[in-house]
């Protein structure tokens, strides 16, 4: 156990705000839906009792008979915001206090760093890069990253769960968010961060980052495994087994939304593009942990491999 | 607070007024944090400033009372009082004509000259005005009238109460017009600057009786004055707290070393104890400053660190990972000097870096690393004859081109055509025929600089007729276990390696034949070798009974290697190698190091006979394995793995290129390139993950980075071990430390290109041939041969070679570049020394080429500030009576010229201590010989030549002894007369001083 590398790693400004993530993401995680799960029972309470079930007020937590159903923005909401505007104003300026910008050497364009890594946000796409075809895992992806969060409120129309936290109205929305972005987009970051050393090889923490490290590794294409020879027989085979991984992902998917009335109730409101829209993103985010794992676990690089792109 | 109805909606009734206020508070606290932290926290100078502001207070009052004891104590001294009355009584001699001058001054001129330049201004106003208007009016008769306006002014008379120039005070009364207000003007301003300069000429002997009192006061006191002091104390009281910062824009050079580095370029010298703390000591060489000055130079430029940082002592020294510039550590302080000093070999006064130059130069490190500068001449060599193929390329296409014209133009039908084809085959030999020329003078220019290029080590090509066969598998496997200390370091080789490699160098060598030669007589020949000067850059004897130079081979146990009739040869002359019957007819092979010291056979036999004893009685084994072909075809792949040929000569291997990494910026090679190997981690740990850390380790065990590393054989690190000490790791570490990549414009880098050129070009070759090994050539310097401690008898100090520090302005060009061609001057008695015949050391043939000559002269006189190109004195003819008279000087028994020098005769010179008169004239210079005749233990001391052998008399030396009558009646110098003579001396004078039997 090399501490003083771990320490190394971890005491680097730059590494910081991943060390606090990965405290901080799974803590309000929890609180939030700890407070989901207390407004789940008051809207079941509010519900059961016929005279409140139909009139308009809070479905927030703490709540009695009698108390105001609404309240205003002003002091109420703002004088916290602004409670909180000034801790953290205090925790930045303890922070720019006591941790310098982390400056490198100068810039030498014949010399590259090892390990190079992106700045810490973008470390999640650069671990994808291991898992995809560059063009995939540096074009495709990030487009669709971003334009199925401009998507998200045109796929999902559900009006429940607006200013308050609920788990039962969004489960669907809520464990898409957990696998989408807390499982596979903050642990790839924590990752990049924290795991990955000279020449991107795994490190576990306290492995000491020894830029001779060797590993033994041979990557091979799923194709490979089953020797399937010849260009289209390749491309065949793997479109095959996409395809096959596609229908299952999708079927999947669709099984999950129809597993209870309320989200049933959701899909039959759906229109087909916003179902598709909705499938297609689902298919692609799943890839990922699909691929990480073929590649972790049985060193398998490509899944379908074409002449002009490879899967 | 208030207790609350637990049925009240929190959201309503809860109060955030303790949090508020508490978070707040906080932030007000960090705010106050931020404060300190920007104001102390991250200004650690302020605090220094204030400390060094107090304690350089009080060591400045301490120390004005020591010094003002001093200066008292000086003043009353004897030599002070006498500066001062000087002071005073040219004070008193000037004082009546001085005031007289001040006196017509200030009451005289100055008055006079102010009311007549009132009077004139007015004049010339209304005049200039009434000009203008004249240039700019428009018809012609108001021009008219406004000129007859000028005129009036012109001719009006003013009239003037006007103070008298003659000082009296009295006044006259005059009446000027315009022009004669301009005249007296311009005759008042003479006036003034007259006087003004007769001023400065009365007071001169004061101001120069003052000056030299300052001087002596200033000499005598080591430091500043109790007045200076005063100033200082002042200053400091006053001190200013700020960041203390040189900006030079030109190189983008912020350095704000001073911010806490407070006493560096203090006037008063501040040692490191004086203000408590080391920081703010003085620099401890301020003398460089003198030519570096740091307002133009800054800090940073010299010693690395991050001239901007402020923050820290770590930061500011760049101790830190990412600062690329890590300030030098105090021994490897020089290193500094190499960015800009990279010209040179010799840098005055950086001894380590130097030092490390040298052993750059001689360990033969440039034999595997380029290095820029190092081994310039087969660099050289190969561009000429590169130019040569390019031009013999082009020579022959041209040829070809040319024919084909021809061909053309006798094929054409039309006239015009073919007179165009003959004109560009005319044309394309006209060309060829100056390509030949530049061709020829190519091939003179490679003669020429052939003869400078130099292998490091010995031919390998002689190894049959040279070495002893079973000697060689021993030396390969150690040759630091045959002789200590020796150039050649130790390869990491295996038994099968040393034995393929002895079978290559073995079969490589020549099969020649050498001459036989009888014995001869050891011991004369051991005196010899102890005087003649071998010692000089050779040496005998191990350990503590070490004799000699470092500069080659430790002679201690020749004899186990080398035959004796090689010892003959090579003795007698080294240049003389065993022809190779294989060889093409044009080969130029690269001659030795070692210079020819026109010894006679039976001296080489002498020599030979003694260096062939010099053995143990150690044994060989038997070594029949070196005949096998087969095995040394595997040698010589060896011999190119472990690049043999970048220090020997080896057959079929001339043109190898070196197998070592490029050191000339290896000081900028990014710390990531070096390969730490298995040890990054370890020396990131222990503060050695630097160029330092590496360079140190890799010196000391060149297989130090493969610890650990399983390897095949033939991967491993290349570099063999030299064993260097620990002193010797530090000098090349320095060097290597500086040898960077400058960041700084050529004006910054020392590349003169006066004479200061030549002295860095000749510092090469002085080093390259050992010069310093017989010769001083700076004040101070210690040759090899005075550690011999048969020089140190003051017998035998008279023997040592002459000092170089003043040859330039002794000697003629011209005469120099013929001595340093052949030393002997004389091309058929050449087993002697040129101009020392009394000498037993002898000044060696170098064959050194023309160029080297040159660079040679051109460095002696550089170094003694002569004009080039040199031009004679003018000698004034001696008359028939001051012939006579400094014959009589010269040959009497009076003066004891001819007790010590030399004269040309045979029977005599062998007794003389003294250089030869006779060649004076061609040799010396008429003011330098003037110089040494009068003080020569100014010029060389510790020289025999006795001093006072003139004494002055008004303005002439005249001679200090006993004079014939006939001087009476001279009145001339009697110093200057006898160089004349001797600068003038003709062969008939010359037969005359023999002919009267001069003693």
């Amino acid at each position: 156990m090399d501490w003083h590398q771990l320490w190394v790693i971890i005491s680097l400004p730059d590494n910081i705000p991943i060390i606090g993530l990965m405290f901080l993401i799974p803590f309000f995680t929890w609180y939030g839906l700890k407070q989901a799960f207390a407004n789940d029972r008051l809207v079941e309470a509010l519900e059961k009792d016929p005279e409140l079930a139909k009139t308009h007020h809070r479905k927030a937590q703490p709540y009695k008979k009698g108390w105001a159903k609404e309240v205003h923005v002003w002091p109420y909401l703002l004088r916290i915001e602004l409670l909180a505007a000034i801790i953290i104003t205090a925790i930045l300026m303890v922070w720019s206090i006591t941790l310098d910008a982390p400056l490198e050497e100068p810039a030498n364009p014949t010399l590259t760093m090892n390990p190079a890594k992106a700045p810490w946000y973008f470390l999640g796409l650069q671990e994808m890069l291991v898992y995809f075809d560059p063009w995939i895992a540096g074009v495709v992806m990030p487009t669709l990253i971003i334009v199925g969060l401009i998507a998200i409120p045109y796929i999902d129309e559900n009006p429940l769960g607006n200013g308050y936290y609920t788990y039962k109205q969004r489960k669907f929305a809520i464990w898409t968010f957990i696998v989408g972005f807390i499982v596979l987009w903050c642990v790839m970051i924590v990752i990049g961060t924290l795991i990955r050393g000279p020449g991107w090889m795994w490190f576990w923490p306290g492995q000491t980052w020894d830029h001779n490290k060797l590993i033994f590794e041979v990557n091979r294409d799923l194709h490979e495994i089953f020797g399937i020879t010849g260009r289209w027989p390749i491309a065949i085979f793997g479109g095959v087994v996409t395809a096959a991984f596609v229908a299952v992902t999708a079927f999947a998917v669709h099984k999950i939304m129809v597993l209870n009335a309320f989200s049933r109730k959701i899909l039959d409101r759906m229109t087909l593009l916003q179902y598709l829209t909705m499938q297609i993103l689902m298919i692609t985010m799943l890839s990922l942990p699909a691929k990480i794992v073929a590649r972790l676990l049985f060193r398998i690089k490509y899944i379908w491999v074409t002449p002009w792109f490879n899967v | 607070m208030p207790a609350k109805d637990s049925n009240d909606d929190p959201v309503l009734s809860q109060s955030l007024s303790v949090p508020l206020l508490i978070s707040t508070l906080i932030l007000m606290l960090t705010l106050v944090w931020s404060l300190y932290d920007e104001i102390y926290s991250m200004r650690p100078w302020k605090d220094y400033q204030q400390r060094f502001a107090t304690a350089y207070l009080g060591f400045l009052e301490r120390l004005r009372p020591e010094q003002a004891v001093r200066e008292d104590t000086i003043k009353q001294s004897a030599a002070y009082q006498e500066l001062q009355q000087n002071y005073e009584q040219a004070q008193q001699a000037a004082q009546e004509k001085y005031q007289a001058l001040t006196r017509q001054m200030t009451q005289g001129v100055l008055p006079r000259i102010d009311v007549v330049r009132n009077a004139f201004q007015v004049l010339k106003s209304e005049a200039d005005a009434l000009t203008y208007q004249l240039e700019t009016a428009g018809s012609d008769s108001a021009k008219q009238s406004l000129q007859e306006d000028i005129s009036e002014i012109k001719a009006r008379v003013v009239e003037l109460e006007l103070p008298k120039d003659d000082g009296s005070g009295e006044t006259e009364h005059v009446s000027m017009s315009y022009t004669e207000l301009e005249t007296e003007g311009a005759r008042l301003r003479d006036l003034r600057a007259d006087l003004q300069r007769q001023q400065v000429a009365v007071q001169s002997p004061v101001t120069a009786a003052q000056q030299s009192r300052e001087a002596y006061l200033q000499d005598q006191l080591y430091g500043l004055t109790p007045a200076q002091l005063d100033g200082v104390i002042a200053r400091t009281k006053n001190f200013d707290i700020g960041i203390k910062q040189i900006h030079l824009a030109d190189i983008d050079l912020v350095d704000r070393c001073e911010s806490c580095h407070l006493g560096i370029r203090e006037p008063v010298t501040i040692g490191k104890a004086d203000l408590g703390e080391a920081v703010f000591a003085g620099h401890p060489d301020p003398d460089l400053f003198q030519i570096h000055d740091p307002e133009q130079f800054g800090c940073t430029s010299c010693h690395n660190g991050n001239g901007r940082a402020t923050r820290s002592i770590t930061k500011a020294h760049g101790r830190h990972k990412f600062w690329l510039w890590p300030m030098y550590q105090p021994e490897n302080v020089e290193a500094g000097c190499h960015q800009c000093h990279s010209r040179e070999v010799v840098t005055e006064g950086a001894e380590v870096l130097n030092a490390g130059k040298d052993l750059f130069l001689n360990k033969g490190c440039w034999g595997c690393h380029r290095f820029e500068g190092f081994d310039r001449e087969s660099e050289e060599l190969n561009a000429v004859r590169q130019q040569m193929k390019i031009n013999r390329d082009e020579h022959v296409a041209n040829e070809k081109e040319r024919r084909r014209n021809l061909e053309l133009g006798d094929a054409a039908s039309e006239n015009d055509v073919a007179q165009g084809f003959y004109g560009r085959g005319e044309a394309l030999r006209l060309r060829n025929a100056k390509l030949d020329a530049e061709l020829s003078a190519l091939q003179l220019e490679e003669k020429s600089v052939s003869r400078e290029v130099k292998k490091f080590g010995p031919s390998l090509k002689e190894a049959r007729v040279k070495l002893r066969k079973e000697w060689i598998p021993v030396w390969v496997s150690n040759p630091h276990e045959f002789r200590p200390g020796t150039k050649m370091p130790v390869f990491r080789l295996n038994e099968d390696e040393v034995r393929a490699i002895s079978a290559y160098v073995w079969q490589s060598g020549i099969p020649g034949t050498l001459e036989q030669h009888p014995a001869g007589n050891a011991e004369r020949g051991q005196e010899l070798f102890e005087t003649r000067g071998c010692m000089a850059c050779h040496s005998m004897g191990e350990g503590d009974t070490k004799q000699g130079g470092d500069f080659a081979a430790n002679l201690t146990r020749v004899g186990e290697k080398t035959s004796y009739n090689f010892l003959v040869r090579w003795i007698h002359n080294p240049r003389e190698l065993t022809p190779d019957p294989a060889a093409p007819a044009d080969e130029i092979r690269p001659t030795p190091i070692m210079p020819n010291l026109r010894l006679s056979f039976e001296e080489a036999r002498d020599i030979a006979s003694y260096l062939s004893a010099r053995r143990t009685d150690a044994a060989y084994p038997a070594a029949d394995f070196m005949d096998d072909p087969a095995l040394a075809q595997e040698g010589m792949t060896l011999v190119r793995h472990y690049g043999c040929s970048g220090c020997h000569e080896i057959k079929g291997m001339e043109n190898e290129g070196r197998i070592g990494t490029e050191l000339t910026q290896e000081g900028s090679k990014p710390v990531e390139r070096l390969d730490f190997a298995l040890f990054t981690h370890e020396a990131e740990g222990e503060g050695w993950y630097n160029h330092k850390g590496f360079f140190e380790h890799k010196l000391k065990d060149p297989a130090f980075f493969d610890e650990g590393k399983v390897r095949e054989h033939l991967e491993q690190l290349r570099m063999p071990n030299f064993h260097l000490s620990d002193q010797e790791i530090n000098s090349l570490t320095t060097f290597l430390l500086g040898s960077v990549q400058t960041q700084f414009p050529v004006t910054y880098r020392f590349e003169p290109e006066d004479s200061r050129a030549d002295v860095q070009e000749g510092w090469w070759l002085v080093q390259r041939y050992n010069c310093n090994g017989c010769h001083q050539i700076r004040p101070g310097d210690v040759t090899s041969l005075m550690n011999v401690p048969r020089y140190k008898d003051p017998e035998w100090v008279e023997q040592l070679p002459p000092q170089l520090y003043t040859e330039g302005a002794r000697v003629q060009p011209d005469w120099l570049v013929d001595f340093l061609t052949n030393p002997a001057l004389s091309e058929t008695d050449i087993h002697r020394n040129g101009v020392r015949q009394y000498l037993q050391a002898r000044m060696p043939t170098f064959y050194l080429s023309e160029r080297q000559v040159g660079k040679l002269m051109r460095f002696f006189m550089a170094r003694s500030s002569q004009p080039h190109p040199f031009i004679p004195e003018d000698i004034q003819p001696l008359t028939e009576q001051e012939q006579t008279l400094a014959r009589v000087l010269f040959t009497g028994n009076a003066a004891p010229c001819l007790k010590c020098h030399m004269t040309g005769d045979p029977a005599r010179d062998r007794t003389a201590t003294a250089p030869n008169f006779l060649i004076a004239s061609e040799r010396l210079k008429a003011d330098w010989t003037y110089r040494w005749m009068l003080e020569p233990a100014k010029i060389a001391p510790g020289t025999a030549m006795p001093s006072e052998l003139f004494r002055q008399e008004g303005d002439r030396w005249v001679f200090n002894g006993n004079l014939p009558a006939m001087f009476n009646s001279y009145q001339g110098d009697h110093a200057q007369l006898l160089v004349r003579y001797m600068l003038l001396i003709t062969p008939e004078e010359v037969r005359r001083l023999r002919g009267s039997g001069v003693q």
